[in-house]
């Protein structure tokens, strides 16, 4: 533990980077209070223009800049927002409702339609999803025409007025104010816990995620209804900013404003898409006379950002990503720090395959595979090109169903699983090329490897409670631990699509332990390894065993297997060609023809 | 005029190459060569700069310094432009089109040939890899990651390039398979085709290559023929330094 901790940046550097990332947001919290000493009503109300779409965007930036889901046509829940908090405060429906509480229900309203809305992204991709939010839009601005016994129709309906302590100007302001700020708070909260990495992990590396046992459905119904509830909270106070709305208020040049200020300020960053609202609400009103052209000013920002800062403003502000590298590095693993990561695995655990097949069509992929894989135990999966090797772990970690047979885990036949649920039996695995977060740092790629033992629900991370920080820091730990037994641990903070590709293989064998692995599933680990990396990798994948982890193994570098292997199963056109010790499958005829060569 | 020189004639000559990613410099003052009809291994260890080299020599990144092929200057060519003078990288990680077909993924490899021709050399391309000569008209995602290296190579020979560079031709390949590949290198040799091998199994690649480099720490550590006696150990203290013991775990 005390070289971990030596080994950790000093505290004066620490200090520094704290401080250099809390002075951005001091001065946008203090521009904001002190904004009313101008006294310029003017700009007041475009300050509150900025607010009001920032709470919508905050927690539209999870769903676009963090888990990547193209949600173009995010503006209806402004609009039903907007609709709930002012027909129920003037009373249309029933008696007229307090506003604070009428407000409460636009957000509650945003919340279950952003549900509804989200429902079609757990199964379509893209471009598909942002067809489907662009019709929702379409589709809201109609009702609110037609139903004119509630919304007024094309008359409009007036906006609710937020009586004492907001009813004045600046009150009003500071009301968005804050809102805006507990906006912030609320998604920051979430996207720097492990559910933002999951969203990160989610966009891009979603096969990774659900290795690590993260459920694409459940978390995103859950982000879906945070979005949704701010973006109708936004919507009543914009009711309230406009006084009197109409359909023709909720364009669709607004929704691709909200888009696209999250583009300009960058992925996976907070302060960016803040400052690209802020630019893209005010911009319209530098340029007062070219409003006609404000769409046109929005496109060419676009392309110009998309071509000279594809990062966006986050881009230029991430200092950390452009510093130096050390550049010959070695990566030297330190197998005696594995017992801290791995606690202790139960060495009795087991797992067989019985019967395995897979068909795809006409093709068979595994046409009936016996593997037997035991607790401490290397068990090495070799042969040809395509004879099935990467597709038994597949059917193992629940990315296929089989066709037939059974997969049994002490015994017991496992059901039908989707992968995530594979995870929680322990069973961690990495990839042939390896999937990683290319703009999240080492330590936080490997974190996402922990997931699934985090303790804090959605709502204590949300709100900061002190499980959530009891996450924060055991995952952290582990992290630094499991970097620091593969070797990587002086790379922690480095973006990971910065890394060597060999520097990259450890760092998924460091994820996969995070889960600690009763069953450790590893593809061609050594595929583009050096040969004294081969070296090191074995005696790691070694020691893992050792620590009662039952590790299967393919590759192509026989040394390697028959080196630290117990058993070899040779596979061939999908079916076991042969199986038994290192000595017998060297001197098998028909593996040495097929395979190994001469 | 016929003269008979003692050398074999460069076909690709770099004089104090300089490259890198943004303001981070890989590579710093590179000089190699690569005769006609020979088959040159680029070794040394991870994070070296081997495949920055690659990238550098077929324009796929910014660089500096001199480069020559077959006499041309092309130290600012684009690697379109390479690709017309013969000069074909397979790049590392079976990179294929994983949403277009086997068959045309090798189309594609011959864009801009004449189409009778491209025909003929799609088979010949095929002819080394029957495996995947069987899958033509399968997707190249429903390929393995192995089946995808054969046909990044299989790209590469479509063009029978003048200068063919290999990154880790071998990586995810089946022992039996990574001595087809070089053996493939072997017979482009044969035909007069010179061949720049990245690779991590050095004992594999010595036995085809004629001459080898180590690169280490962004330079050219070492230079010699792939024959000599000795060479393991050379090459070790090329990559580690001079009496340098790398920690064992």
């Amino acid at each position: 533990m005390s070289d971990i901790t030596a080994s950790m940046p000093a505290a004066s550097v620490n200090g520094r980077k704290r401080y250099q990332k809390v002075v951005p947001w001091l001065l946008l919290g203090a521009a904001g209070l002190l904004l009313p000493l101008l006294d310029d009503a003017y700009i007041g109300v475009i300050a509150q223009r900025a607010f009001i779409y920032w709470i919508l965007s905050a927690g539209l930036n999870l769903l676009v800049g963090f888990a990547g889901q193209i949600a173009i046509g995010w503006v209806p829940m402004l609009t039903l927002g907007a609709y709930t908090t002012a027909v129920l405060t003037a009373g249309t429906v029933t008696d007229p409702w307090d506003p604070y509480l009428a407000l409460l229900a636009g957000g509650l309203v945003g919340s279950l339609f952003g549900v509804i809305i989200g429902l079609p992204a757990l199964r379509l991709r893209t471009f598909y999803f942002a067809m489907t939010t662009l019709g929702f839009t379409t589709i809201t601005t109609q009702v609110a025409l037609a139903w004119k016994s509630v919304t007024g129709g094309g008359v409009g309906t007036p906006g609710p007025v937020f009586p004492w302590p907001f009813d004045s100007t600046w009150g009003f302001y500071y009301f968005c104010f804050i809102l805006a700020g507990i906006a912030t708070w609320l998604t920051a909260n979430i996207a720097y816990s492990r559910y933002g990495r999951a969203l990160i992990a989610l966009r891009d590396a979603e096969v990774a995620a659900e290795a690590s046992g993260i459920s694409k459905p459940k978390l995103l119904v859950l982000v879906f209804l945070l979005a949704g509830g701010l973006g109708g909270i936004a919507g009543g106070l914009f009711a309230s900013l406009q006084s009197y709305i109409t359909p023709d208020a909720f364009t669709f040049e607004m929704s691709v404003l909200f888009f696209i200020a999250i583009l300009i300020g960058g992925r996976g960053s907070i302060m960016g898409p803040i400052l690209g609202t802020i630019i893209l609400t005010t911009l319209p009103e530098f340029a007062a006379p070219l409003v006609q052209w404000s769409t046109f000013l929005y496109a060419a920002l676009l392309l110009l950002i998309v071509l000279l800062i594809p990062g966006g403003i986050a881009e230029l502000l991430d200092f950390r990503g452009r510093a130096a590298l050390p550049q010959h590095r070695e990566i030297a693993p330190r197998p005696e720090l594995l017992g801290a990561v791995l606690g202790k695995p139960d060495r009795s655990q087991k797992m067989s395959l019985h019967g395995i097949q897979l068909h795809f069509g006409g093709v068979k992929a595994i046409d009936g595979i016996d593997v037997e894989i035991r607790a401490g135990e290397v068990h090495g999966l070799i042969g040809p090109n395509g004879s099935g090797k990467t597709t038994t772990l597949n059917v193992i970690s629940g990315y296929y169903r089989p066709t037939a047979g059974e997969l049994r885990l002490n015994g017991n036949a496992l059901p039908v699983e989707t992968t995530p649920e594979r995870a929680a039996h322990r069973i961690a695995r990495t990839f042939q090329t390896p999937r990683l977060i290319g703009d999240a740092s080492v330590l936080e790629n490997v974190m996402i490897g922990g997931t699934i033992d985090g303790q804090a629900s959605f709502v204590e991370s949300m709100l900061s409670l002190p499980r959530h920080h009891q996450d924060e820091r055991a995952l952290r730990d582990a992290a630094m631990k499991a970097l620091a037994a593969v070797g990587l641990e002086s790379l922690a903070d480095v973006r990971a699509d910065r890394l060597q590709h060999s520097e990259l293989r450890f760092m998924e064998i460091a994820r996969a332990l995070m889960l600690r692995p009763a069953f450790l599933l590893l593809d061609e680990p050594a595929a583009g390894l050096s040969g004294e990396e081969i070296r090191r990798l074995g005696a790691l994948i070694t020691a893992i065993s050792h620590e009662g982890v039952a590790v299967l193994l393919v590759e192509h570098h026989a040394d390697l297997i028959f080196d630290i292997c117990d058993t070899v199963t040779v596979l061939n056109l999908g079916k076991v060609l042969a199986a038994g010790t290192p000595a017998e499958i060297r001197a098998h005829k028909e593996v040495v023809s097929a395979y190994l060569g001469a | 005029m016929l003269t008979s020189a003692p050398e074999m004639k460069p076909l690709l000559t770099l004089e104090n190459v300089s490259a890198g990613y943004g303001r981070i410099n890989v590579l710093e003052g590179i000089s190699l060569t690569v005769g006609q009809g020979e088959i040159v291994a680029l070794l040394g260890p991870n994070g070296a700069g081997k495949s920055t080299l690659l990238k550098a020599v077929s324009g796929l990144i910014a660089r500096k310094g001199r480069m020559v092929f077959d006499g041309e200057d092309i130290s600012t060519a684009t690697p379109g432009d390479a690709v017309r003078r013969g000069l074909v990288h397979v790049v590392e990680g079976h990179r294929v089109f994983t949403q277009q077909s086997v068959h045309d993924n090798l189309l594609l490899a011959g864009y801009g040939l004449a189409r009778g021709e491209i025909a003929a050399r799609v088979e010949e391309a095929l002819s080394f890899f029957p495996e995947i000569a069987a899958k033509r008209a399968d997707r190249a995602s429903t390929l393995s990651g192995g089946q995808q290296q054969m046909l990044a190579v299989a790209q590469g020979l479509v063009r029978r390039p003048r200068l063919l560079m290999l990154d880790e031709p071998s990586a995810g390949l089946s022992p039996v398979l990574v001595d087809r590949v070089l053996a493939a290198a072997a017979q482009l040799r044969a035909a007069g085709t010179s061949v720049l091998l990245v690779e991590q199994l050095i004992e594999k690649a010595l036995a085809v290559a004629d001459r080898v480099y180590a690169l280490a720490r962004g330079g050219i550590a070492l230079e010699a023929s792939a024959k000599e006696s000795g060479l393991a150990e050379r090459l070790e203290e090329a990559y580690f330094g001079k009496g340098a013991h790398a920690p064992m775990a």
